[in-house]
């Protein structure tokens, strides 16, 4: 299950496709709150993070404690549509890439986030 | 936040256009099945209209350039008095397209940078190619190298400590506000569409 995190809805609903259609469960939160509720409901299998770096109430890069702390195995994915250098993410994928390399993309954060531990 | 709300608005689009024509590669027959063809079709014209509207409401509407008629050899001699250097100009006759003060001032910026670069003997020469008026500055200096060309008219873009390299940038805004251009050919050319 791919957690999507994004304020805008046409973002979430368009890659929540892409996502869905390359067979991955989705599950979407529009802010820093409702993320952090998702990431702390264990009864969620939470294996990937794809989340803005702008969100309503901070940036995306601030989930990343509860992530590292919670979901140790789930790779964090930033979705910038800024120049963003990183930070203690796994991956960073610009907005305006190709959306035919996002699954090979999160795939391989997957993998080396597997690699890693 | 321009930027990322525009490209919040295009990656939505580029993206909804990847799935439609994923859908329609893998399976053209049941695309009536798919909610989302619908919906992505819808998307893609909201979108756009939202981008749209954005650059609208934060990107400020620029007054409009009024072009007049100009004298070149006027413009010249305007450029060389404010240059205040020794300027060769043989008349041209020439009747453009510009303003005469931002024509004078592109000239200008063009002489100063030959006298920067030490040129001594300097020649303002105005010729005609096709509908337009080629004004270029002649000189003895050590002339500019053709690698460094295409950027040299960017703004803050300069081979000189102490300089700002505003000159070439200002030429080529003056260039495109009177709907002509700066080129690069061995020396750069101010082109102005003529009368």
């Amino acid at each position: 299950m791919i957690l999507l995190v994004d304020d805008a809805e046409a973002v979430r609903i368009t890659y929540g496709a892409l996502l869905e259609d390359d067979g991955h469960r989705v599950i979407e939160a529009a802010s820093l709150a409702e993320a952090r509720l998702r990431i702390a409901d264990a009864a969620l299998e939470i294996d990937l993070v794809l989340v803005d770096l702008h969100l309503p109430d901070g940036l995306g890069t601030d989930l990343t404690p509860q992530v590292r702390s919670r979901r140790p195995a789930a790779p964090i994915v930033l979705l910038s549509g800024a120049d963003h250098a990183g930070g203690d993410v796994d991956l960073v994928i610009s907005k305006g890439s190709d959306p035919a390399g996002l699954a090979a993309a999160l795939e391989a954060a997957i993998a080396q986030r597997a690699g890693r531990r | 936040m321009l930027r990322h709300d525009l490209r919040n608005k295009l990656a939505s689009v580029r993206n909804a256009s990847f799935y439609l024509r994923r859908r329609v590669e893998k399976d053209a027959t049941n695309l009536a099945e798919d909610p989302r063809v619908p919906t992505f079709f819808r998307l893609t014209g909201t979108e756009l209209d939202a981008a749209e509207a954005i650059l609208a409401e934060r990107i400020p509407r620029l007054p409009e350039v009024v072009i007049e008629d100009c004298d070149v050899d006027a413009a010249i001699a305007a450029a060389i008095a404010y240059a205040g250097a020794p300027v060769s100009v043989p008349p041209c006759g020439m009747i453009v397209r510009a303003l005469p003060a931002e024509l004078a001032l592109a000239v200008a910026c063009l002489i100063q940078n030959a006298i920067e670069a030490g040129a001594t003997a300097i020649e303002v020469i105005a010729t005609r190619d096709g509908g337009s008026a080629v004004i270029e500055v002649r000189d003895d200096g050590p002339g500019f190298a053709a690698e460094l060309a295409p950027r040299a008219a960017d703004a803050g873009v300069t081979t000189r400590d102490g300089h700002l390299g505003l000159g070439l940038a200002i030429v080529k805004r003056i260039a495109g506000r009177a709907l002509g251009e700066l080129r690069f050919a061995n020396r750069f050319q101010l082109v102005v569409p003529c009368r």
